[in-house]
């Protein structure tokens, strides 16, 4: 958590009476910081402020946004369309929406680089029109960015009518975004994803799209999400949001400069590698496969040294060698097996970023199975 | 039961039926005794208890306090040996007290339950008591039928209930009957070295190797960072599970980075998984000798993974001496898979985190490796030094009896 925004959240936490439906004068200053929370994401996303429903994170936003589309599809086909390169919470929301609701489900291939392939999805809508669709913005596995204005231009192209989210995960805070010229109706995002707590998330929804809550109580948030808000919660996401955007292009930079840095050392060791990552990705998150050395025995290792890196969704506690976004992509198993995802922050340094390479390549050559460095040159 | 507490001289108590030990000849008494002090020491926590043997069974009275005769019950049920449990109560032989006690223990027997068919099943082994079994029986249901005719009904072929009367100095009442595990003792056939990995089979066989009178001992091959520590950890809670049955377990841990790095570097990579195999049975042996284990137990099925065709395991099994126990060898998989169902190893065993068999295995291992080509292979490594060096990084953990978990 960013420190600025853990002492503001500590101190609401401390507060006493914030419920924002009481009218005594706590549940007035409660509601008073729910809508300074909703006024700063406003402008960091570019959308109204009764576009925001608080929600407990990424996961949530995702099955409101599918599941209260779905029960409101009204005279839309109840066909669905997401990709192959979502994450699990769409994918998973997805298969209950088939076998749930009678949807038809169709994921639409990614390319090689992991973005959706336009042709695919035109064939997609083509042969079915869509009542609903969904795309993940910015890969949480290897950083692709789909370019979603022309997506949804081209689903409003053959489904005019289709309520269209987004999973804007991976892009709040690291890249700019605008709610208003997405084209989406729906999109989700997580707060701890940018140094708010965790439990905290966000759904945008277009005034006009239509929405049954997943959720009923007290009717809060225009009765689509009830139960008492989580104030504190709300206003550190927000803060933390502000925060990154404010410093968004410097931090960028900083991180761009921190992956290629990364790059440019691994190979300058020698050390064999397959950068999954497309050009152009998200400097946040680097996929790559370092064959010889399975992705869990790096994780192991560095995580002895209190270095954390990932294999897969950290989500999930799947097989190793199994990560469906890396499939779709058309990897085969042994590079699968191979991958770890690294995440690059604008807190990091270049000695940090050195000193992982220098590990790494250390690692590599002490557990690389059948094959060592390439001149084997010590790092 | 409430019985007990609404009569004087009306005492709780468990009959536990022995099964095979009563077919023991002349060694019955010691596997009795054996039996005994595993089951005082699954309960001596909960209370204290006087356990005797006499007529074919083990008769369990609670001598101080009230322990909850059902967790007892619960806990001795995975203790060898035992057949079968039932919760009773024990009172004078008296037919005016009988029909009191029956009245009482029906009360709470069918108290929130819905309809239910019923017997009585008498056995009178004190022939002085005035009624016959069949009267006793008889008497008994027309009593209870006129106290609950909304409730019961007689079914003499399978009712739901059947009250149990026995007639012998004092009289019994039971209901219940819950079923034990069967088999012998732990303690009375040896010790044997189990080879443990994280996977489905391995904790089952060490189960039936334990159900036969072993006692465990588990041995466990730990290659960090190849293998994580959520897989020792992992390990560790199928040898927690298994002391459930088989009481306390010497867990041995052995680091085997250093050497599995030797290994990948020397061993062609198709005969790797049965070299490493053939270090691990002699250092499973060595570790077995030291701690007068008098064989190896392992998981292995015939033909299930490469490394379990028939000569595969001919390869392994000829670098030791020792007996190896291969109980799962002609079973067939789903058969395992609900024997380990049943112990309550399955959910942990299919846990995600690989082990060191699941990491080192070679892209085409080869399936039919003649001895020859194992001895070649291991012709590159000094095999004496490695399994020296890997016994000199065996860190041991007595896993005891837990019980904090639920079944």
């Amino acid at each position: 958590m960013l420190p600025e925004v853990l002492a503001v959240y500590v101190g609401l936490l401390g507060e006493s009476g914030n419920n924002p439906a009481s009218t005594h004068a706590g549940g007035l200053r409660a509601l008073s910081h729910l809508d300074d929370a909703k006024r700063m994401i406003s402008r960091c996303l570019d959308c109204s402020v009764d576009e925001i429903v608080f929600t407990s994170g990424g996961t949530e936003s995702i099955n409101l946004a599918l599941l209260g589309s779905a029960a409101a599809i009204g005279r839309r086909p109840k066909c669905a369309l997401a990709t192959t390169g979502e994450h699990d919470a769409v994918i998973e929301t997805m298969k209950a929406l088939s076998e749930k609701y009678d949807f038809d489900i169709d994921f639409v291939a990614v390319t090689h680089e992991g973005v959706v392939d336009r042709n695919a999805l035109r064939s997609a809508l083509d042969e079915a029109p869509c009542g609903l669709a969904s795309f993940i913005v910015v890969s949480n596995e290897t950083g692709a960015i789909n370019d979603v204005s022309t997506l949804t231009s081209l689903v409003r192209q053959y489904s005019p009518e289709a309520i269209i989210h987004g999973d804007i995960v991976q892009v709040c805070g690291k890249m700019p975004f605008s709610f208003r010229q997405s084209g989406l109706d729906l999109a989700s995002l997580s707060g701890h994803k940018f140094g708010a707590p965790k439990g905290t998330g966000v759904l945008l929804k277009r005034k006009n799209c239509p929405l049954s809550p997943i959720v009923y109580g007290g009717g809060q948030q225009n009765n689509l999400r009830s139960g008492t808000e989580n104030v504190p919660g709300a206003y550190a996401l927000a803060l933390a949001l502000q925060s990154h955007v404010m410093r968004m292009d410097e931090q960028r930079e900083h991180v761009a400069s921190l992956r290629s840095l990364f790059l440019r050392s691994i190979d300058a060791l020698r050390i064999p590698r397959v950068v999954i990552s497309p050009d152009g990705a998200s400097p946040y998150v680097l996929s790559i496969a370092f064959p010889g050395i399975r992705g869990e025995t790096l994780l192991n290792a560095l995580s002895e040294e209190n270095i954390y890196i990932s294999t897969g969704s950290a989500c999930g506690s799947k097989r190793a060698g199994e990560n469906h976004v890396l499939s779709a992509m058309g990897h085969d198993r042994e590079t699968i097996l191979s991958a770890v995802r690294i995440s690059f922050a604008p807190t990091q340094s270049t000695d940090d970023v050195e000193h992982l390479v220098r590990r790494i390549a250390e690692l590599y050559d002490r557990y690389a199975m059948h094959g060592k460095r390439r001149g084997g040159a010590r790092g | 039961m409430h019985v007990a507490d609404q009569f004087e001289n009306v005492r709780e108590l468990l009959l536990v039926r022995i099964g095979e030990i009563t077919l023991k000849g002349l060694n019955r008494g010691r596997f009795v005794a054996r039996l005994i002090s595993n089951m005082k020491r699954r309960i001596n926590d909960l209370g204290e208890f006087s356990i005797v043997q006499s007529h074919s069974r083990i008769w369990i009275h609670a001598l101080s306090g009230n322990p909850p005769m059902q967790e007892v019950a619960r806990r001795l049920s995975s203790v060898f040996g035992i057949v079968s449990i039932s919760p009773a109560i024990e009172f004078e032989s008296d037919w005016e007290i009988l029909v009191r006690v029956v009245e009482e223990y029906a009360t709470d027997v069918l108290a929130g339950a819905g309809r239910r068919t019923f017997k009585f099943e008498t056995k009178r082994v004190d022939k002085s008591f005035p009624l016959s079994s069949y009267e006793v029986s008889s008497e008994l249901g027309a009593i209870l039928l006129e106290k609950f005719p909304e409730q019961l009904s007689v079914l003499m072929h399978e009712p739901d209930l059947t009250f149990h009367v026995e007639i012998r100095e004092k009289t019994y009442i039971y209901h219940e009957t819950i079923p034990g595990h069967a088999g012998l003792p732990v303690g009375m056939s040896g010790r044997g070295m189990l080879l443990l990995s994280g996977g489905i089979d391995s904790p089952v066989a060490g189960y039936m190797m334990a159900s036969r009178g072993m006692i465990l001992e588990a041995i466990y091959f730990h290659t960090f960072p190849y293998t994580s520590q959520k897989a020792l950890d992992k390990v560790e809670k199928l040898a927690r599970i298994l002391s459930r049955f088989a009481g306390r377990i010497a867990f041995h841990v052995v680091d085997f980075t250093d050497i599995q790095l030797e290994l990948n570097d020397k061993v062609p990579e198709d005969m790797l998984t049965i070299v490493m195999r053939r270090v691990m049975m002699r250092v499973a042996e060595k570790l077995a000798i030291e701690r007068n284990a008098k064989a190896l137990i392992t998981g292995e099925s015939l033909g299930q993974v490469a490394s379990q065709t028939a000569e595969a395991l001919m390869t392994t099994d000829i670098v030791v001496d020792l007996p190896i126990f291969r109980p799962l060898i002609g079973m067939d998989k789903n058969d395992t898979v609900a024997l380990a169902r049943k112990i309550g190893t399955f959910e942990t065993s299919i846990l995600p985190y690989d082990d060191c068999c699941t990491v080192f295995v070679s892209k085409h291992p080869k399936t039919h490796p003649s001895l020859y080509d194992a001895e070649r292979a291991e012709a590159r490594i000094d095999v004496e030094a490695i399994v020296e060096m890997s016994c000199e990084k065996i860190s041991t953990k007595l896993i005891d009896l837990t019980f904090e978990e639920g079944d």
